[in-house]
């Protein structure tokens, strides 16, 4: 049976419609039955990665190191956790994305490509440190700048407190008005001082 | 009576505006009976806001849910218990309560100040008071009215309140962080009361510090048992996580330890009095920044309240106070300057200059690191996560900085200590510390099994930060040892007193200085507990009855799954036996739950169980189960040290009773003794209750 080109369009079109239609019907389905709340497939990774979330595959103890290296780069999405990374998180979602993490590894998946691919799908909020680049940058340069800045002003403090003239003048008459005696170095009369200065509270 | 309790909020409003107006006008015309007249006001609404706090407490009491904050927070299953203090379960009534305390915190300030006490900086104070409650009361009677009713048919039930804020650290941990919180605003209220009289002399913060050390104290509490509150009720197995809604609380916290340190060069030098005040008024803004992003929904947050359009109230109230503060220390600018200077850099007030800035560099820190993914979605319209991996990268050494100053500062002269005294000093701290360094790297190595102490990256790792962090413990309990040790000998030699009496004789008679290096002490516990994070032990197991499994030196056993329903909520518990490795010595039953609740929306909770040793918690979390075949999956945590944490606080509030200690030979004991007594009531209470505190941690 020979279709017209108007009527492959068509059934071309019917195809494609119906095909979007199962897919995001099926998505739903898996979206409500996980409880994600964002409209994303929670599988989105997994599938990308083209790996299973129910089950861990044979593994060995290597692949497991890598994947918890890896679930400790990126953080549960749940919602009712404070954002955890994948391998801390004992949650559903977590639980199911540190099986995907394993299987991806097993398959042969390198840490950067996977992280990449959480990245593409889940955006940057998955990373659980943030990434040097782009506006991000402030978030890693202003502490710096911040402490550069604090200490340069607690070297100008210093410097301008000790550029006023001296306290000790001042301190020796308040001490000679107190009865209490000159400052030395002697630790016994260190300690007198102080506690009698205590006690004038 | 919602109608009542709306009245009397209407009525509180308008008595602001008189207290304000009455202690103003008061002020310019010299007329006594007008202050008089407003500290009244201050009173009375302290009187209408308590009638207003008990109205709402008695609507979830008696289950009227044509209120509807009452409808949303409570149902008819909840026990009476909670019923009680739902007030504080959501936004609008956590306001109110919010109010209620510095309505409370007011009208004790001015009693305190009654008569001729402070009577120039008064007027302003009580203005400041009145400012800061007329935001809360505008907000309460506009758009957070919590008597607010249904139009229509009421509601038979409530909604119920979120089962994990049905825990009894409910009663506990919001009334302490919210007395912390709120207690800040006076000391800020003293502030500008002397910026705007002029009376700029140590008068003002010499009124405050027992307000301030309380506030910190009641902080501190409120953060320790959240933490607490986190730990026992989330299951996570940590009791700290960088949440926007702990960071609220820290914030200020950070700030003021600072102002309580910085105060102390006040008295002592004269010099810093610019700089207190700048740091008051960061702490009181940084309690209000706290308190709207926890409210706005600026920040995203797992146990942030809902989200409501009263950010921008805050933010304009925020933006008008700081305004208003800096201005007036622009103004006062010539009064404030220091007249002297630092002797040395190598004095107890440049430790403390430094121990400023580290602790304001932190706050900074935090702040920025909680708001920055606000910051970059409104740059990117991107989402973006900053989890605890970048605070500890910045928090971890900025602790460990301010631990290792907490060591050297006591060591330190004031105005200068020269190279005899400073070797003399440290030589036995910096002793102990190295030794105590190096036993916590043989601790690591033979005990935990960690033997990575540097990273890569040639940062310390986990256990090399706590290794640096227990060596630092290490100094700075011989720090404080040395110090008690000193003053007891030299005590003992002048007045020939053995030393037991020489060491109880020094205490009392310093109580400020040894109660804080008790404090000191307890932060350094904490430590010791914080260290303990890097030798967790986790497990993750399917457990069949009567399977076992080893974590650490302990053997649980799977006993069995009982089910349970007690009309509010279907609970599931695992049975489970704890013995001591090798041996048949079972130490206890632990029972990690489910709680399945009804109300609200069929929540889940998990309810963990743990067995607990000074050397850390067996931490049970019960996961998912079947009850056919009788088999549950179950996280086993091994938490070592932890309790040093909890510990740590019982010491820093034991240590806070001995600083505020009411002095024997005071004025006030001679000319007041009912306010005397007073204060030994106070400080009794918070002497058993650190005592309470203790007991509870250690058992």
């Amino acid at each position: 049976m020979a279709f017209k080109k108007k009527e492959k369009r068509r059934l071309g079109l019917t195809i494609a419609v119906l095909a979007f239609l199962v897919t995001s019907a099926s998505l739903s389905v898996v979206d409500s039955a996980l409880g994600e709340e964002k409209g994303k497939a929670v599988d989105l990774a997994a599938r990308v990665l083209g790996v299973s979330m129910a089950t861990k595959h044979e593994h060995t103890a290597e692949h497991a190191a890598l994947a918890r290296e890896i679930g400790q780069e990126v953080v549960c999405l749940c919602g009712t956790c404070p954002k955890r990374t994948i391998s801390d998180c004992e949650c559903g979602w977590a639980k199911q994305h540190q099986n995907s993490l394993v299987n991806a590894v097993v398959a042969g998946n390198s840490k950067e490509k996977i992280i990449q691919i959480y990245r593409q799908v889940y955006g940057d909020q998955v990373l659980a440190m943030l990434p040097n680049e782009g506006f991000a940058i402030t978030a890693w340069a202003l502490p710096y700048a911040v402490a550069m800045v604090a200490f340069v002003v607690i070297l100008l403090l210093g410097v301008r407190f000790a550029a006023k003239p001296s306290t000790v003048t001042a301190l020796t008459e308040q001490a000679e008005d107190s009865n209490l005696p000159p400052v030395t170095d002697d630790d016994e009369a260190r300690e007198q001082l102080e506690r009698e200065l205590e006690d004038l509270d | 009576m919602p109608k009542l309790g709306y009245v009397l909020l209407l009525l509180t409003t308008l008595i602001c505006v008189y207290t304000a107006a009455a202690a103003v006008v008061g002020h310019h015309k010299g007329s006594n009976r007008l202050v008089e007249s407003a500290k009244q006001g201050v009173y009375a609404v302290f009187g209408l806001l308590t009638c207003a706090s008990l109205i709402l407490i008695y609507l979830f009491v008696v289950g009227d849910y044509s209120v509807k904050y009452v409808q949303h927070y409570s149902d008819r299953s909840m026990p009476l218990f909670y019923k009680a203090t739902a007030m504080w379960g959501g936004q609008d009534g956590s306001l109110l309560f919010w109010v209620w305390v510095m309505s409370i915190w007011a009208a004790i300030a001015v009693y305190q100040n009654r008569g001729d006490r402070n009577r120039a900086i008064m007027p302003y104070t009580i203005v400041t008071m009145m400012w800061v409650t007329l935001f809360f009361m505008s907000l309460l009677i506009t758009v957070t009215n919590p008597f607010e009713t249904y139009m229509g048919a009421a509601p038979t039930d409530g909604r119920g309140l979120n089962p994990l804020l049905q825990n009894a650290y409910m009663v506990t941990h919001p009334p302490s962080l919210y007395l912390g919180y709120i207690g800040w605003t006076i000391p800020f209220c003293f502030a500008i009361g002397a910026l705007a009289h002029g009376k700029l002399d140590y008068t003002w913060i010499d009124s405050m510090r027992r307000w301030c050390l309380v506030a910190w104290v009641c902080l501190s509490v409120g953060l320790t048992l959240g933490g607490l509150w986190a730990y026992e009720e989330l299951g996570w197995g940590g009791y700290w996580a960088w949440d926007p809604v702990e960071n609220a609380a820290f914030m200020p916290w950070l700030t003021g330890t600072a102002f309580i340190h910085s105060i102390q060069v006040q008295e002592r030098r004269g010099i810093f009095k610019i700089w207190n005040l700048l740091l008051i008024v960061i702490t009181f803004i940084l309690t209000l920044l706290g308190t709207m992003m926890t409210r706005s929904g600026i920040v995203e947050s797992v146990h942030a309240f809902a989200q409501s359009d009263i950010g921008d109230f805050f933010l304009s109230f925020l933006f008008v106070t700081l305004a208003i503060s800096v201005a007036l220390i622009f103004y006062r600018w010539k009064v404030l300057e220091a007249k002297q200077g630092l002797e040395s850099v190598v004095s107890r007030e440049f430790a403390f200059l430094i121990n400023n800035w580290v602790l304001l560099f932190a706050a900074f820190m935090v702040t920025f690191a909680t708001l920055f993914p606000s910051l970059f979605k409104a740059v990117t319209s991107k989402e973006i996560n900053v989890g605890p991996a970048f605070y500890n990268l910045w928090m971890i050494p900025v602790g460990l900085l301010l631990l290792c100053l907490t060591g050297i500062g006591p060591l330190l002269s004031w105005r200068k200590s020269t190279a005899r005294t400073v070797f003399n000093q440290f030589v036995t701290p910096a002793s102990v510390g190295i030794l105590t360094f190096g036993a916590a790297i043989l601790l690591s190595i033979h005990v935990y099994g960690s033997a990575t102490f540097i990273t890569p990256s040639y940062l310390p790792s986990g256990e090399g930060y706590a290794a640096i962090t227990l060596g630092l413990c290490g100094f700075v309990t011989a720090t404080i040892v040395q110090e008690f040790w000193r003053g007891t000998k030299i005590r003992a030699k002048r007045s020939n007193e053995a030393l037991f009496a020489a060491f109880i004789t020094l205490t009392s008679r310093a109580k400020r200085r040894y109660g804080g290096y008790i404090v000191h002490f307890g932060v350094m516990l904490m430590f010791v507990g914080f260290a303990g994070e890097a030798f967790k032990e986790e497990k993750q197991q399917i457990m069949a009855q009567g399977q076992k499994v080893k974590i650490n030196n302990y053997d649980i056993q799977f006993d069995r799954l009982v089910f349970e329903d007690d009309g509010q909520k279907n609970a599931v518990t695992a049975h489970l036996s704890l013995f001591r490795t090798g041996t048949n010595e079972k130490l206890g039953t632990l029972t990690p739950a489910k709680w399945f609740y009804r109300k609200p929306e069929e929540q889940v909770t998990t309810e963990v169980d743990k067995y607990i040793s000074i050397a850390g918690d067996v931490y049970l979390v019960l996961g998912a189960y079947d009850a056919k075949a009788n088999t549950a999956s179950l996280q086993l945590k091994f938490n070592p040290l932890v309790n040093f944490v909890w510990l740590g606080c019982a010491f820093l509030m034991f240590g806070f009773s001995v600083a505020v200690w009411p002095n024997k030979t005071s004025k006030v004991e001679k000319y007041a003794p009912k306010r005397q007594w007073m204060r030994l009531s106070a400080g009794w209470a918070s002497f058993l209750l650190s005592i309470l505190a203790l007991v509870l941690a250690v058992t």
